[in-house]
C-alpha cells in the first residue's frame, strides 16, 4: 500500500515523458531488460571499407558512451577486444554457447553469393552462413536482441550494419566525419550514413528502448539523409534509459499484457523511488529538446511506458 | 527457458508505392493461408514463413501461392520478436511489395514499408494501411500515404509497372 501510494506520488509529479520501452512476444510481453547496467561489446575488425577503420571503431565507442554518459544512470560497456576471425561473424544467440554482442558490417549481398539451391535461401540464415547481408537493399542496419521470453532479461545483443553491394542501384555508404550531409553522388567529405548516428540509435534499441514520438530524440523513428544528431541523446533519451537503469538502484522491468506497470528486478522499492527521484532530477537539468505529452506513443501494440509507476 | 529475439532496423527510404513498385521484384494483393516459424539452417536465428494466395498480381510473375519469409518468429519455448518487419496474420488479406529470395519464395521489399493491410470488405471503399512504426527511416518523405483507398493503391502501383 506503502509502495503504491508513493508510485502515485512520483507519478503526479514525474515531468511528462514519450520515450517507449520495447516489448517481447509481439507486444504482449514483459518490456525487455539487462540485469546489469550496461553491457560488453565487440567490434568485428573488419569494420567498414567505407570509411577509416579507427574512425569507425571510434564512432561506435562513442555511440555507447553516449548512454554510459547519463548522469542519471550509471550504465557501463565494456569492450571486448577486436574480433577478427570471420568465422565469429554470427548474428544471433547460441543457447549455451558463446554469445558476444557484435557491431559488424556486412559486405556482401546474400543475393550475389548464395547458390540459389541453398536451402538457406528459402528458409532464411544466408547471412551467417555466407556472411553476407540477406535483408534486402533498402535496409541499412538491424539489432537482433535475445531476451527471455517469461521475464524480458536480455541475454544478448547484436548490431549488423549493411555495407554490401545492392542487387540495384546505389551503394549504402556509412561515413564517420563532422561535415554537412551529401547533396550529390560522389561527393566526399560529407555526411551520407553517419556510423556513430546509426549505433547510438540501434544501441538504444539494445537497451530496450522503442521509437519515441520525440522528433527530438535519438529514438525517434525518422531520420533525413546525412543526419547526425542521434549522435546526442535528447532528454526524453535520457529520461527513458534512466527509468530502465536508474543510478544504483536495480535494473525496473515492466509487467507483461497490455498495461505500463513496472517494478524492480530485484524487489527493492527504496532503490527505485530513490532512481526516481534521481530521474526528476535529471529532468529539470535536460532541456535542450522539445518535450511531448505524456499520452503520446508511437507503438501501444509492441511497446510501454514506465515512467508511470514503479511496481504492479 | 523461453526465450525473446527482438529485432530493429533501419531502412533507406524513400517509401512512397511508386519507389516500391520499382524496387520489388513482384507485387500482390493476396490473403495470408497460413504461417510457421522455424530456426534457420545453423540456428541462432528464426525466420517465419508465410504462405499468401495470391488475389491479384501487379507486378510480376509470382505463383498463385507465394511464399514470403520473414526473420523471426516462436519455436517452442523460444520467441524472435523482429520489429520493423512486416508482420502477417492468418486470414488477414495484405498487399505486399515483394524481393525474390529464391524461385518462389521472397521476401518483404524493405520490411514494414512494404506491406500493406487491407480493410475488411466490410468497409467502403476499402483502405490499405500501412504500419511503420518498428522502423527508423532515413530518407523517407513528408506525405508518403500509409493509408489510402486499395483502389488508389492498386492505381499507382499499376502505374508504376507501366512506366
Amino acid at each position: 500500500m506503502k509502495r503504491a501510494a508513493c508510485a502515485l506520488l512520483l507519478c503526479l509529479a514525474l515531468p511528462a515523458q514519450a520515450y517507449v520501452r520495447s516489448r517481447n512476444n509481439n507486444g504482449q510481453g514483459p518490456c525487455i531488460w539487462w540485469p546489469t547496467h550496461g553491457h560488453s561489446f565487440q567490434i568485428d575488425a573488419q569494420g567498414s571499407p567505407d570509411a577509416p577503420l579507427d574512425a569507425t571503431y571510434d564512432a561506435i565507442r562513442k555511440s555507447f558512451q553516449t548512454w554510459a554518459a547519463v548522469s542519471c544512470s550509471d550504465l557501463r560497456f565494456s569492450e571486448e577486444p577486436l574480433s577478427t576471425s570471420a568465422s565469429n561473424r554470427l548474428v544471433g544467440f547460441e543457447s549455451g554457447g558463446t554469445n558476444h554482442n557484435l557491431v559488424l558490417f556486412r559486405t556482401r549481398n546474400c543475393a550475389q553469393v548464395v547458390p540459389a539451391n541453398d536451402p538457406c535461401k528459402a528458409q532464411g540464415g544466408c547471412g551467417n552462413a555466407y556472411d553476407c547481408w540477406e535483408h534486402g537493399d533498402g535496409i541499412i542496419a538491424t539489432t537482433t536482441t535475445t531476451s527471455k521470453s517469461s521475464t524480458g532479461e536480455i541475454l544478448d545483443s547484436d548490431i549488423e550494419m549493411n555495407d554490401a553491394p545492392p542487387s540495384s542501384g546505389n551503394k549504402l555508404t556509412f561515413t564517420t566525419v563532422d561535415g554537412l550531409p551529401c547533396t550529390r553522388l560522389g561527393e566526399t567529405g560529407c555526411v551520407r550514413i553517419d556510423v556513430q548516428n546509426t549505433v547510438t540509435h540501434e544501441a538504444g534499441h539494445s537497451l530496450g528502448l522503442d521509437h519515441t514520438p520525440d522528433p527530438g530524440a535519438t529514438m525517434y523513428a525518422s531520420a533525413p539523409s546525412g543526419e547526425k544528431s542521434k549522435r546526442v541523446l535528447g532528454a526524453d533519451d535520457k529520461a527513458g534509459i534512466c527509468a530502465i537503469y536508474p543510478r544504483g538502484a536495480a535494473s525496473v522491468t515492466c509487467t507483461s499484457g497490455q498495461g505500463g506497470g513496472c517494478s524492480a528486478a530485484q524487489t527493492d522499492p527504496g532503490a527505485a523511488l530513490a532512481a526516481l527521484a534521481v530521474l526528476l532530477q535529471i529532468r529539470r537539468r535536460s532541456r535542450r529538446r522539445p518535450q511531448l505529452p505524456m499520452s503520446s506513443s508511437t507503438n501501444p501494440a509492441t511497446a510501454a511506458r514506465c515512467q508511470s509507476g514503479i511496481e504492479n | 527457458m523461453l526465450i525473446a529475439l527482438l529485432l530493429a532496423a533501419t531502412v533507406s527510404g524513400p517509401g512512397d508505392v511508386r519507389s516500391l513498385t520499382a524496387s520489388s521484384d513482384a507485387v500482390v494483393h493476396a490473403r495470408v493461408l497460413r504461417r510457421s516459424s522455424a530456426w534457420a539452417p545453423g540456428g541462432r536465428q528464426i525466420f517465419t514463413t508465410v504462405v499468401l494466395k495470391t488475389l491479384e498480381t501487379w507486378k510480376g510473375d509470382p505463383a498463385a501461392e507465394v511464399t514470403v519469409l520473414v526473420p523471426g518468429g516462436e519455436v517452442g519455448d523460444i520467441t524472435q520478436t523482429v520489429q520493423g518487419v512486416a508482420a502477417f496474420s492468418a486470414g488477414e488479406e495484405v498487399v505486399v511489395f515483394l524481393r525474390r529470395r529464391a524461385g518462389s519464395v521472397y521476401g518483404v521489399e524493405r520490411w514494414a514499408l512494404g506491406k500493406f493491410s487491407v480493410e475488411p470488405a466490410a468497409a467502403a471503399p476499402r483502405r490499405a494501411l500501412r504500419d511503420r512504426r518498428g522502423l527508423t527511416c532515413q530518407g523517407c518523405r513528408a506525405g508518403e500515404a500509409d493509408d489510402l483507398p486499395l483502389d488508389e493503391l492498386r492505381a499507382r502501383v499499376l502505374e508504376g509497372v507501366i512506366r
